[in-house]
């Protein structure tokens, strides 16, 4: 085991989380996409585009969602971080990657009624919070105090 | 094999002393007697309605008209049906207990003590999960599509299933009357004292699969009239035009969607613990009850705001429609409600001050509880300001209205006082308690489904019902509950602790006295909203309303007949602005036929909600007694059900436009003859549903 | 259509049996719904879980009994069949061949039972081990959360199954896709949860 010392893993992490912004970025359709009713079918040309882009959001998804993976099982299989940096970092990356599989192939972004399914997984998010956040404090404070 | 081994995989755990009568018979007490009473009511009252359908010839209809129909005005009305049985039972329960408070002071009195817990867990779980929750379900899915313009809920099919399912919980709690013993846990089931350990019966089991049946077709409600507010509502109907009523529905089955879980999680647990020995809640090897206490109140809590809800949303439609003015602080009213939801889910809790967790941590649910009285008193003030100057008129569902105002306020004083943490240390477990939550629910829901069942029965049958009758009934509930629940206040705080069978203190007979006096009075009641509906269905042709606009309210489902044709609107309503029906009667654009119609696609009937509910009760029983081929089996047709209903392709039926447009030209010829009825007449005969127009 | 996600699957309108777009959209936020539902059931489970780590009770704990490397192959397996759905979706988009949608949904199917597989072995010898639900509250909170994620799989290949024949019925008419698009969600769904589960439980736990 030649694991580098702990400053590595912060340093990976910090650049795969530069390179998933750059990345995801880049998947993010242009502004102008399609117009909200099409009225003509749309063209050969378009559907190549169309096409194209879906394939490339899909394999970005799983090139990203297999990297941020690997790195976290890597992080802990070779004791890149004590545990408990280890484990922040493994929280994250799976954050990370929760995130990139929302975007690439649940298809969530702030168009349409995309936007609606983003509201509502984002109240969602509220209520988790809310709910694990109160459960983990009220239970371990009555351990502590019971322990 | 040997006999009782083919018993065993047979018939599980039954065995014949499992019956009431059998128990009553060995034991001969008078507590065993009463439990083998209630379970004849149950198995006679089955054979009787059983031979009236086979008598009358009612089943055909029953399936068909009614069972599986997924119509969400037939599946509201058949959830009120559900939800008035279930208050019967509940309410005999109370009133026994109460019976026995009375007479067992310093005495055994009528029921024994697992009775008496046998008693307050079925009332309590009744009243919460199969009289309230039906009811203001019931009261939604009939109202909500409606009054957004919607020809039926966004999943009609799953309308059904939800109804189906909580009525085979309602269904499972009724057998365990008859065959074998309910839980003593109390409506919140708390362990360990639930658990194998201390209750190896069916008790448990059964009240853990009643109410998984009911949470996941509360669930799936929720889910359904949330998306059918979300994507079904009329071209123009923004939200912030909405009526205040689909407001408060959209807040409970958010709150449904999301709280219900918890519960799920808190049961499921539990049954894993009794069934397969594993160790959330027990009291050794790791084992933590408070994680039940948690999960049990993040539901909870949130729960007191699904039942509350919907009630302040009656509440708004109705002071405004019988004050005939338009409703006060809309904006306000919207955004409290907003606050409620949110909040709900940050004080949970408040239910458990005294079990151990610091005082800071205290501080803060307690501060945040009594936050939620602030939007609360908005909308009282909401209210109070919509009857200002407005021509109010004393029907019964205003005067179930005024009550409540003045009785919720009352209940909420006491409720802040148990936010303060010294104070609940003091009073919890208390009947003090038993008081306050009566005191916010009998108002804050029980008042509102009245109202609201009163005020849109009318739409629904095309008869409006008896209000000399009604207001009896209003005096009864509300003089009964004052009596009935007054003095639990002050004998909580001479600390009487609920739940008890067998009271010590003597000095306490005269309070439990006026406490039984007034169960009584609330079981009168029950009973006068039963002989209301009698007496008006006789007197039915008097009180016909088809023009369907009895109150000359303000919303949508006032704009057409009464009761209203199976896809509710011949031409899909475009809407302005708020109160849009007022508006059209104010412009002359009411009751006028369309420019055209046209076809109308409406679901067909299907028999897999009926299957889905029935099986999954089946499979309930079957865990419950352990009898296993049939809990598979259950579970083995629900799904097979669920599958073979994806494959069926002609879920749709077509009304023809020219169908539409003989019924719309009927319905307004009809208009057309009536007269015009003036508010001072809207009790008496000359009200045919045209309402006059004021300002 | 202006839905990005209904896009993905080129739904047509048309004809009065058939299904319109807003009804599509409804079906599809529906099920949304219901995934955020289901989300904070695991979410709770999760709660609890964490609570249960150290409820060990002298039974075997986390760092004996999980298995890193298996632990990893699953998660490939799971990812990667995510990854297939994903192409069975965007074959049905772009001129629905059909060979490609079934052939991806039947390579999903075979990921998804070699995910199960993998995760019966797992528990199998866990529970050779002695490490059964019934030793600890830890045990009890794990054989809660990990098998509800696993049954969720068993309900997402049932499901696959059952589309499979209703392809054969009907080929793709637009209700079968619609499911598609549900189980597509449902599907990737599961592996969104799995990111927490080996995050959560296995990685940390092997990390003690
Ligand atoms: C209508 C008249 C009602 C009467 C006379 C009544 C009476 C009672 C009585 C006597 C108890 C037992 C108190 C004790 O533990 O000492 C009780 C408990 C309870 N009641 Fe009611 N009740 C009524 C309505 C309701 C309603 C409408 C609800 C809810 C929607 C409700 C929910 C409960 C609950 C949750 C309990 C606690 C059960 C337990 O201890 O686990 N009750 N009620
Ligand atoms: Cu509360």
């Amino acid at each position: 085991m030649s694991g580098p010392g702990p400053s590595l893993p912060r340093r990976l992490a910090r650049y795969g989380a530069a390179a998933l912004w750059v990345a995801t970025a880049f998947s993010v359709r242009p502004a102008a996409a399609p117009p909200a009713r099409r009225t003509a079918r749309p063209s050969k040309a378009e559907i190549a585009a169309d096409r194209r882009r879906d394939l490339l959001t899909y394999g970005i998804g799983y090139g990203l969602a297999l990297a941020l993976t690997l790195l976290a099982f890597a992080l802990v299989y070779w004791r890149w971080a004590e545990p408990p940096v280890a484990l922040a970092l493994v929280f994250g990356l799976g954050l990370v990657q929760v995130l990139v599989q929302f975007r690439c192939f649940l298809h969530i972004d702030f168009k349409g009624q995309a936007r609606d399914d983003l509201l509502l997984i984002l109240f969602s998010t509220l209520i988790v919070l809310l709910m694990v956040g109160g459960t983990l404090v009220v239970l371990f404070n009555l351990r502590a105090r019971m322990m | 094999m040997t006999g009782s081994e083919i018993w065993t995989t047979l018939l599980g755990r039954f065995e014949w002393s499992d019956l009431p009568f059998v128990r009553a018979w060995e034991k001969g007490t008078l507590s065993e007697a009463i439990g083998a009473g209630a379970g004849g009511v149950v198995v006679v009252g089955a054979v009787l309605l059983v031979a009236l359908l086979t008598y009358k010839r009612w089943w055909k209809p029953l399936w068909s008209d009614w069972l599986t129909s997924l119509d969400h005005k037939k599946i509201g009305i058949m959830y009120i049906v559900l939800a008035f049985v279930m208050l019967s039972r509940a309410l005999i329960e109370a009133v026994l207990m109460r019976t026995q408070q009375a007479v067992a002071i310093g005495a055994p009195g009528l029921v024994g003590p697992n009775h008496f817990a046998q008693l307050f867990s079925t009332h309590g779980s009744i009243m919460v999960f199969f009289m309230a929750m039906p009811f203001l379900t019931g009261l939604i899915n009939y109202v909500v599509p409606l009054q957004i313009g919607a020809r039926d809920v966004a999943f009609p099919l799953l309308n059904s299933i939800s109804l189906m399912l909580t009525a085979g919980g309602a269904g499972l709690m009724m057998v365990s009357l008859a065959i074998g013993e309910f839980s003593t846990g109390g409506w919140s089931g708390y362990p360990p004292y639930t658990e194998a350990a201390y209750q190896p019966g069916v008790g448990p089991d059964y009240w853990i699969w009643a109410i998984t049946l009911s949470s996941i077709g509360s669930t799936l409600v929720g889910m359904n009239i949330a998306v059918t507010i979300f994507k079904k509502r009329c071209p123009g109907l923004k939200l912030m035009r909405m009526p205040l009523f689909c407001w408060t529905s959209l807040c409970t089955s958010i709150l449904m969607i999301f709280a219900m879980p918890p519960l799920t999680v808190a049961t499921l647990m539990l049954a894993l613990d009794r069934y397969l020995g594993y160790h959330f809640f027990t009291n050794d090897l790791g084992g933590n009850m408070m994680i039940y206490i948690d999960l049990f109140w993040l539901f909870g809590h949130p729960e007191v705001y699904i039942l509350i809800l919907p009630a302040f949303g009656v509440y708004s439609e109705v002071i405004s429609a019988f004050s005939s003015k338009e409703l006060y602080g809309y904006v306000s009213l919207v955004i409290a409600t907003m606050a409620i939801a949110v909040l709900s889910f940050t004080v949970w809790l408040h239910h458990f001050f005294t079990m151990g967790q610091s005082a800071d941590i205290n501080a803060v649910f307690g501060i945040a509880t009594m936050t939620i009285g602030i939007p609360t008193g908005v909308k009282v003030y909401d209210w109070i300001w919509t009857m200002f100057r407005g021509e109010v008129r004393l029907t019964p569902p205003m005067l179930f209205s005024l009550a409540f105002i003045v009785t919720f306020v009352l209940g909420g004083f006491t409720g802040i006082l148990l936010a303060m943490p010294p104070v609940d240390f003091v009073v919890h477990n208390t009947v003090f308690l038993v008081a306050h939550f009566h005191n916010m629910l009998i108002p804050g829901l029980l008042y509102g489904m009245i109202a609201g069942y009163q005020y849109w029965f009318p739409k629904a049958f095309g008869f409006r019902l008896n209000e000399r009758w009604g207001t009896v009934s209003f005096v009864c509930w509300v003089s009964g509950f004052y009596l009935a629940f007054m003095p639990l206040y002050v004998l909580g705080l001479a600390g009487l602790a609920r739940r008890t069978q067998e009271i010590l203190e003597p000095d306490f007979r005269p309070w439990l006295l006026v406490a039984l006096l007034g169960a009584f009075l609330l079981l009168a009641g029950l009973a006068t909203l039963f002989v209301q509906l009698y007496v008006s269905v006789r007197q039915r042709d008097q009180h016909r309303v088809p023009v369907g606009d009895p109150w000359g309210a303000r919303s949508l489902e006032w704009s057409v007949a009464a009761p209203p044709p199976e896809y509710n609107f011949a031409t899909i309503p475009h809407v302005g602005r708020r109160d849009p029906w007022h508006w059209r009667k104010a412009n002359g654009g009411a009751y006028k036929p369309a420019d055209h119609y046209r076809d109308i696609a409406m679901p067909r009937n299907s028999m897999v909600g009926p299957v889905v509910g029935l099986s999954g009760a089946v499979c309930a029983f079957g865990l419950v007694w352990h009898i296993w081929w049939m809990a598979a089996f259950g579970l083995a047709v629900l799904w097979a059900a669920v599958i073979a209903r994806s494959f069926v392709r002609r879920t749709k039926r077509v009304i023809g436009a020219r169908e539409v447009e003989a019924t719309d030209r009927a319905w307004l010829a009809t208009a057309a003859a009536q007269q015009v009825h003036p508010r001072e007449l809207e009790t008496t005969s000359a009200n045919a549903g045209l309402a006059e127009l004021h300002a | 259509m202006t839905d990005p996600q209904l896009r993905h699957v080129g739904l047509k309108v048309g004809g009065f049996e058939a299904i319109d777009v807003e009804e599509a959209e409804t079906g599809i936020f529906g099920f949304w719904v219901f995934l955020m539902s289901d989300a904070i059931l695991f979410a709770l489970l999760f709660a609890v879980y964490g609570t249960q780590l150290a409820a060990t009770a002298g039974a075997p704990g986390p760092a004996a009994e999980f298995k890193i490397d298996s632990a990893f192959w699953e998660t490939m397996v799971l990812l990667l069949s995510s990854f297939t759905y994903g192409m069975s979706s965007f074959a049905m988009k772009y001129g629905g061949q059909l060979r490609w949608v079934v052939g991806m949904l039947l390579v999903t199917l075979v990921l998804g039972l070699t995910f199960l597989g993998m995760e019966a072995n797992d528990f199998a010898v866990m529970i050779h081990d002695g490490a059964t639900p019934d030793r600890s509250g830890f045990l009890s909170a794990f054989f809660a959360l990990v098998p509800t994620h696993g049954l969720h799989v068993v309900a997402g290949c049932s499901w696959i199954v059952v589309m499979l024949v209703q392809v054969a019925a009907f080929g793709l008419d637009d209700r079968v896709k619609i499911n598609l698009l549900r189980l597509g969600l449902f599907w990737h769904f599961l592996d969104v949860i799995w990111i927490a589960i080996f995050s959560v439980v296995y990685l940390q736990g092997v990390m003690r």
